[in-house]
């Protein structure tokens, strides 16, 4: 039985990288995500232009450094956080079981550790692509982002399949794996909107 | 009880200063619907008639696509009081948009505490920050201040909920025959509405009946009035001009497919590409849907500090003791952005405003929910959130005042009423006034503004002609470039960009 559980969770782990085959065809993430210092220093000096009738002080309270670097990488980072880029790269199934496995660690009495760490590795490594956009071969980068994003999916398939019922699990499952075939295969366009080919 | 009040007082005080603070003058200038709701106003009250000739319509034509004609009526009560101005014509808008969040309270107040007997003060403290949240808004603010019928719309559509949750409660057919005349305004009101109205009063339905199986007279005999409210809808609905709206921003037009098979995936595909991109936090947090008139640039429809929050109060909605909330929330998270998902350009803030309810909620609901789990910590929270709620507010509100008008002032039709107030003033000593013709939409807000509904309008870079060589012609044309300056008398900019000619004055 226990495999049995163990087998689902695989098959599903497995279906989350059918997306893979098409960010290999990627270079690099889209340059809108990532964030440029000489690029933010153009934006304050654009903002403080529209100022001229405003007293200088005003001008720098809201268009200095820190204002606008949190708001251009917030803006930059939560392309990662997008509904659509996520059914592009790990599926509809894989956000299912991103959000059962957040869902089970909040409501778990004795919190694993481990699975914390994942969490906060899901939600960091985008942001340091974000933000140093590190020289690494661009399938390797895919490869690191989407790891976490699979050990906290399985964690949240294991728990659901552990936990409901076999009837519920199937529906489920078979509505999220059709919904994520025809995404990924009559929307290719949908993951060539957040890279370069 | 009497703190509550005085709260809630404050929070409506605050929504009506976001909502008329210089109401008039920004947005800079009325774009060509508002315009055009502000003629068809006018002859209705003047004549009785609309732009097109037909008395007291039940839809008005306009440019074609026929407009709901709720928002026309009352603008036509408003200009009766305050004249054929801005203001008048973004009224009945900035008015109801301001109610809305009295509604909103009630809405949430009676959600979360529908058959209780008392209201529990931690009830009262999430319907006043929901309230509070919806009064400064972004997406809320930003869509009263223009002559937008969906702001209206959402007004009835709520009251309509919370008549209907009144019900609930207490049974009396008048507030169940109340509610479905809300609903039936919201429809009358945006055509979103069309779609959403008829599934929430179903919806409403069925969740009574589900509570009260043995209650069915009172709701079947609501839908049998529902039925006769929208009737004369239902009939326009499937006439050619009714559907023609539709038909322009129909999601279907720009789908590429051939074979029966094709269609069966690629249309419902397309449905739900758009419908995901309403829950697209790039859109929601920082760019909107990049159509000017609807955000600030850079800025989303809600606040950026929000998104935790947000995401907390899905959580929480999940954990919720009271299950009708909970389904009712569900479902209005559902529906908001149907009708638009079905439309292009997707996402659209303005066809999914309602969903700034269920997400309003939810981030309250969040706040609280993280408030109370870190309750030790509760000094630092409410300083934090203190300082990022007023520092986004402001910036918010530097980039409304100082920074839309200069970057967004086309998007509204700025320039065209300096232009015809300077045309009428100069053309006094002239025998013809002309116009170049890449003022396109200029006869609408030739009639807006003066009255003549027929200006004369040439081809671009017209030449005068020989048979009127006696005759003195003011030609107003677009800037093309450096040329003859001997003939221009005057030259006017954009109100707020001084550094763009809008229109050149030659005397020939």
């Amino acid at each position: 039985m226990k495999n049995k559980k163990l087998f689902s969770v695989i098959f599903l782990l497995a279906f989350q990288l059918l997306p893979l085959r098409f960010w290999v065809n990627c270079k690099s993430f889209l340059d809108t995500i990532y964030f440029s210092a000489y690029d933010l220093e153009l934006q304050i000096i654009d903002l403080i232009h529209k100022d001229a009738s405003v007293p200088i002080f005003v001008a720098r309270f809201f268009h200095n450094k820190v204002t606008q670097f949190a708001l251009d990488v917030y803006k930059r980072y939560t392309h990662f956080l997008d509904i659509g880029f996520f059914a592009s790269f790990i599926t509809f199934v894989g956000i299912f079981g991103m959000l059962l496995g957040i869902w089970y660690y909040l409501n778990s009495k004795k919190k694993d550790k481990r699975i914390g760490l994942i969490i906060l590795l899901s939600f960091v490594i985008p942001f340091i692509e974000v933000l140093f956009n590190p020289v690494l071969p661009f399938t390797f980068k895919v490869i690191l982002i989407i790891i976490p994003f699979q050990v906290l999916s399985a964690y949240g398939h294991y728990q659901f399949i552990k936990k409901k019922r076999s009837k519920l699990i199937t529906t489920v499952y078979l509505i999220l794996i059709i919904i994520s075939i025809i995404w990924i295969f009559f929307l290719p366009d949908a993951v060539y909107k957040y890279c370069i080919i | 009880m009497k703190i509550y009040k005085i709260l809630l007082f404050s929070i409506l005080i605050i929504s009506f200063v976001l909502r008329f603070y210089e109401l008039s003058t920004n947005p800079p200038g009325l774009y060509i619907d508002e315009v055009s709701i502000g003629n068809n106003a006018y002859d209705i009250l003047t004549t009785g008639k609309d732009e097109h000739g037909e008395s007291y319509p039940l839809f008005f034509k306009a440019f074609g696509e026929y407009k709901m004609p709720v928002y026309v009526y009352m603008t036509s009560l408003s200009i009766g009081l305050f004249g054929k101005n801005e203001l008048a014509i973004r009224l009945p808008s900035a008015l109801l948009g301001s109610l809305t969040i009295l509604v909103f309270y009630f809405f949430v107040r009676k959600l979360l505490g529908l058959s209780k007997e008392k209201i529990e003060p931690r009830i009262e403290k999430i319907a006043l920050l929901s309230s509070f949240l919806l009064a400064i808004a972004p997406w809320h603010i930003h869509l009263s201040r223009g002559g937008f019928e969906a702001v209206v719309a959402l007004f009835f559509f709520m009251l309509g909920f919370v008549l209907f949750l009144y019900f609930f409660e207490n049974k009396k057919l008048l507030f169940i025959g109340l509610s479905i005349i809300m609903f039936s305004l919201s429809i009358y009101t945006y055509n979103s509405y069309r779609i959403i109205a008829p599934l929430s009063v179903l919806f409403l339905g069925i969740l009574y009946i589900y509570i009260h199986p043995k209650e069915k007279k009172n709701i079947l005999g609501s839908f049998i009035l529902f039925g006769v409210l929208i009737f004369p809808l239902l009939l326009f609905s499937i006439s050619p001009e009714g559907s023609q709206r539709f038909s322009q921003t129909s999601v279907f037009n720009e789908v590429e497919a051939n074979s029966i098979l094709d269609k069966l995936i690629q249309y419902p595909l397309a449905v739900f590409r758009n419908y995901l991109s309403y829950f697209s936090f790039h859109f929601l947090f920082n760019t909107g849907d990049g159509i000017g008139r609807h955000q600030i640039h850079n800025f989303g429809p809600l606040f950026k500090w929000q998104l935790p929050f947000l995401l907390a109060g899905f959580f929480a909605l999940i954990k919720i003791k009271e299950k009708h909330a909970k389904w009712i929330i569900l479902f209005l998270i559902f529906v908001s952005p149907l009708a638009a998902a079905f439309t292009l350009p997707s996402p659209h803030t303005l066809r999914s405003l309602t969903l700034v309810i269920p997400f309003t909620f939810l981030i309250s609901l969040g706040l609280i929910y993280i408030y109370e789990r870190l309750y030790k910590f509760r000094k630092v929270i409410f300083l934090v959130f203190f300082l990022a709620v007023l520092y986004e507010l402001l910036i918010y509100r530097h980039f409304y005042y100082v920074h839309y008008p200069q970057v967004n002032d086309r998007d509204w039709g700025s320039g065209y009423k300096e232009m015809l107030y300077k045309a009428s003033e100069l053309g006094k000593d002239f025998d013809y006034v002309i116009f170049d013709s890449k003022f396109n939409s200029l006869p609408y807000y030739s009639k807006f503004y003066t009255g003549n509904k027929n200006p004369l309008m040439v081809r671009s870079k017209w030449k005068k002609p020989k048979e009127w060589r006696d005759k003195k012609v003011l030609y107003v044309r677009p800037y093309y470039g450096p040329d003859a300056y001997e003939n221009i008398i005057y030259e006017i900019s954009l109100p707020h960009d001084k550094s763009f000619i809008y229109a050149q004055f030659w005397s020939l």
